[in-house]
């Protein structure tokens, strides 16, 4: 049982959503434990009231079987759980679950499975304490009426007795009835072995009414609220955050920046920049060499580009990124690659994210740096 | 080419042009990979998008690496315009053209499979006669096409791309994955069903989904709500301790631990949010979105909760309903004293209780020893507080695209306005919630009480 001190910030899970009250079941067990007890018991002769057993082990939980099932379905759940939760010594109610399932519209159910538990403690309770009676002592189950007779009482009995009709010893007969009809007036017993014949219906009476009964009904709500729990938004929710994994940052290796040109080298302006732009570059475009290599160039030029061998200064635009027929070209040649920021005609410093891009690009390319002048005259 | 009655559109285009993103904003999940280095797309990937009455599918291919010499190649094998087609589809199954143009082969295999184009721009970025070849190598597959300026950074050359792309591609439309609302991102698709007549009704039906959807969502959104402001008002922190000593010397443990809970919760609910709309991949911190960090600062309750005033006014109104009831059981005979002073009682509270947080109690223990408590809160504000952040970031996290990666940052917002707009009896509602939530009562229906502050 969880309490709002060990309470994590994990919602109810289907297991948690099951799981007994102890306090709950506690009370049913000692409830069951008492009254068989004090039933059972008898008087000083060892006569046990047959009708009050009928009572206790049958139309007790029949009836509240009923109330229940009627209140989980039209009302707010009222059952034995839920009176024995208003109890403040069990603390029932301080169990964080059941705030989490009423968030649910779930608490009633819960109710009812923990009645369910209760009360198959109470049968539990009632069947060893009628055990361990029959073993120890001598009970003796009389039955008295003044309205009823046997004659009145053989079918309803008879009804009762329906689901164990294969068991011969626990069926009623009008004349074991006729036989353990007591009066305490008169008080005149023929066999005494005949008041000993009932235990057999009693204890089937114990075993299909509650213990049976009980545990389908508990099964039947375990696995509606499991069902319901695990169909749960936040229980969907929950899975689905956990299925799903964080993307990793990406890293990558990036090559140095180069800011020096080298003495000679080849203007390749792949970009295929206008003349206006190329005056304005803050490098001195002072090689005699200029070849016409890129998307825009004819492929006879490309074929002359590609044969080149000495350093070349690549002209390219920075934002865009390295596609491999640059790629493809640059693995004929060295030097160094200019990734160039323009807007409306002016040059702009080069954006970070586009630096390290050309960087990362120019890692596989052994031949190749990346170049940035050290100052940008004339660059806003 | 086939045809198929499932519309498939396959976003193509120049490398780091903002494809993922589209297909990632199109089909609402984060989980397609973007990233800033280019060639991140090695392989075409479908991504489908499946509702109750239909669906489409988004292909995110590599972008184009060898347009030139693939043009190139094309033009060498087509005798003829009317065989350009029947070319491509040679091109994709050559194992030479395989190994030479990868990426090509891979972005023109949907197409020519029968999906439709969707050709991605950089509106912020000057257009370039370099993107001629590839714009014609896509007019030679003959498949409908449309083409999307995405402005990744400004709209500067849009036109100058309007201009151009209007030449190879009937329709041309601007849009920004990063920002597109959900309106946009229903225009767009209502334009793809002009794309091709056999997927419209199929489109038609998704786009009514997609508005289901939406209603879903909000309705979820609101029981996460429900449930984290019931669980914030209700918690305690508890401890069995053996003296009154021991428990005043846990008291700023316990007091830590609390907070701790209250914060985590509710960066659970913010997670949980975030997965109701597909977000997976974004990092939330409560931290990080509370301006100034603390969900415990009482100064900042006044922002992001009622202000003080409103906070009077729910305070007496809901004394007064409580006076009311006590009138009213008396018939009438405390002439309407109860009302009154319930509401001048609640609105004093509010006044001067405004700044009262969570404390410590003790209790016996039948078996012998104490229990200390921490908690709940007891401050009438709090329960506005939780609403207010949480509808704050629920407006965000509704209209965020799945695009952005970006972490969330947020500020206080108009929660106070949307409380004055609600209408009275919804006001009062929330006010009566509020007040039973403090008091750790049961709120029955709160989802139906919260619901309309998401309106």
């Amino acid at each position: 049982m969880t309490d709002a001190a060990t309470f994590s910030i994990d919602d109810v899970t289907p297991k948690s959503a099951v799981r007994l009250s102890r306090p709950i079941v506690f009370a049913g067990f000692f409830i069951g434990l008492c009254l068989s007890f004090l039933l059972l018991s008898g008087d000083e002769q060892g006569r046990v009231n047959l009708l009050y057993l009928l009572f206790i082990f049958l139309v007790a939980p029949l009836a509240g079987l009923i109330i229940s099932l009627f209140s989980l379905i039209s009302g707010r759940g009222i059952n034995f759980a839920r009176l024995l939760s208003e109890t403040p010594l069990l603390g029932v109610t301080r169990i964080s679950v059941i705030r989490k399932l009423r968030q649910r519209h779930l608490d009633k159910h819960w109710f009812f499975l923990q009645s369910q538990y209760a009360v198959l403690a109470y049968s539990l309770a009632s069947i060893i304490t009628f055990g361990v009676l029959l073993l120890i002592t001598d009970l003796n189950f009389v039955w008295r009426s003044t309205l009823l007779t046997a004659e009145h009482l053989l079918p309803a009995l008879e009804v009762i007795a329906l689901p164990w009709s294969f068991w011969e010893s626990a069926q009623p007969t009008l004349a074991l009835l006729q036989a353990t009809q007591d009066s305490r007036l008169l008080g005149q017993y023929q066999a005494g072995s005949n008041f000993t014949l009932w235990w057999p219906f009693i204890l089937a009476t114990q075993l299909i009414y509650t213990l049976l009964l009980r545990g389908l009904l508990l099964l039947l709500s375990y696995f509606v609220i499991k069902r319901r729990i695990e169909a749960d938004l936040e229980q969907q929710l929950s899975e689905q955050i956990l299925r799903h994994h964080r993307h990793r940052p990406e890293r990558y290796q990036l090559s140095d920046v180069e800011r020096q040109l080298p003495a000679d080298y080849a203007l390749t302006n792949w970009a295929a920049f206008e003349n206006t732009l190329l005056k304005e570059l803050p490098i001195a475009v002072a090689s005699d060499t200029e070849l016409h290599a890129g998307p825009l160039a004819s492929e006879h030029a490309q074929q002359q580009a590609e044969n080149y061998h000495g350093m070349q200064l690549v002209l390219v635009k920075a934002w865009e990124p390295p596609m491999a027929e640059l790629q493809d070209y640059l693995q004929h040649g060295q030097g160094l690659l200019y990734p160039v920021n323009y807007h409306n005609g002016r040059l702009q410093p080069i954006e970070d994210k586009h630096l390290e891009e050309w960087r990362r690009f120019t890692t596989d390319l052994p031949d190749w740096r990346v170049f940035q002048p050290d100052t940008h005259e004339g660059i806003a | 080419m086939k045809q198929s009655s499932v519309a498939r559109f396959a976003v193509v285009g120049h490398p780091n042009k903002g494809k993922s993103s589209i297909v990632s904003t199109l089909s609402h999940n984060d989980e397609v990979r973007i990233s800033s280095r280019s060639g991140t797309t090695e392989r075409a990937e479908t991504i489908a998008v499946s509702t109750s009455q239909g669906g489409y599918e988004l292909i995110d291919t590599p972008g184009f690496q060898r347009p030139i010499k693939v043009l190139r190649w094309l033009t060498k094998n087509a005798p003829n315009a009317s065989q350009r087609a029947s070319t491509i589809a040679r091109f994709i199954a050559d194992p030479e053209c395989q190994r030479q143009f990868p990426d090509e082969v891979e972005l023109l295999t949907p197409i020519v499979n029968g999906a439709a184009i969707l050709y991605v721009v950089d509106g912020s970025r000057p257009y370039g006669a370099e993107y001629e070849a590839e714009m014609e190598i896509l007019r030679w597959t003959g498949q409908p096409s449309m083409a999307l300026i995405n402005p990744i950074e400004s709209t500067d050359y849009v036109t100058q791309w309007e201009n151009a792309l209007s030449q190879y591609f009937k329709s041309v439309r601007v849009f920004n994955p990063m920002k597109a609302e959900f309106d946009k991102q229903v225009a767009l698709l209502n334009t793809f069903a002009h794309l091709n007549p056999r997927w419209q009704r199929t489109l038609e039906a998704t786009i009514e989904d997609m508005h289901g959807k939406r209603q879903q969502q909000k309705f979820h959104s609101v029981t996460l709500l429900a449930r984290l402001v019931d669980d914030l008002c209700q918690h305690q922190q508890r401890q069995k301790v053996l003296t009154p000593e021991q428990a005043s010397k846990i008291k700023p443990l316990l007091a830590r631990q609390y907070k701790e809970w209250m914060k985590r919760r509710e960066a659970q609910a913010v997670r949980e949010l975030m997965a109701i709309y597909g977000h997976f991949q974004s990092e939330i911190s409560v931290d990080q979105f509370d301006v100034p960090p603390d969900l415990f600062d009482c100064e900042q309750w006044f922002v992001w909760g009622l202000n003080r005033k409103q906070l009077v006014y729910a305070a007496a109104a809901t004394g007064a309903v409580s006076g009311a009831a006590l009138d009213l059981a008396v018939a009438g005979h405390s002439l309407m004293l109860g009302a009154l002073g319930g509401g001048i009682l609640g609105a004093s509270g509010a006044w001067f209780g405004a700044d009262k947080l969570a404390d410590m109690s003790l209790q016996g223990l039948p078996v012998g020893g104490y229990e200390a408590c921490y908690g709940p809160m007891k401050n009438r504000n709090f329960p506005y507080v939780v609403i207010g952040r949480f509808i704050h970031l629920y407006r965000q996290i509704s209209q965020r695209n799945h695009a952005s990666r970006e972490d969330l940052l947020v500020s206080s917002g108009d929660f106070q306005q949307r409380v004055e707009a609600l209408e009275d009896s919804s006001q009062k509602e929330l006010h009566q919630a509020c007040a039973r939530l403090i008091k750790q009562k049961p709120v029955e229906h709160l989802e139906a009480v919260l619901a309309p502050l998401f309106d």
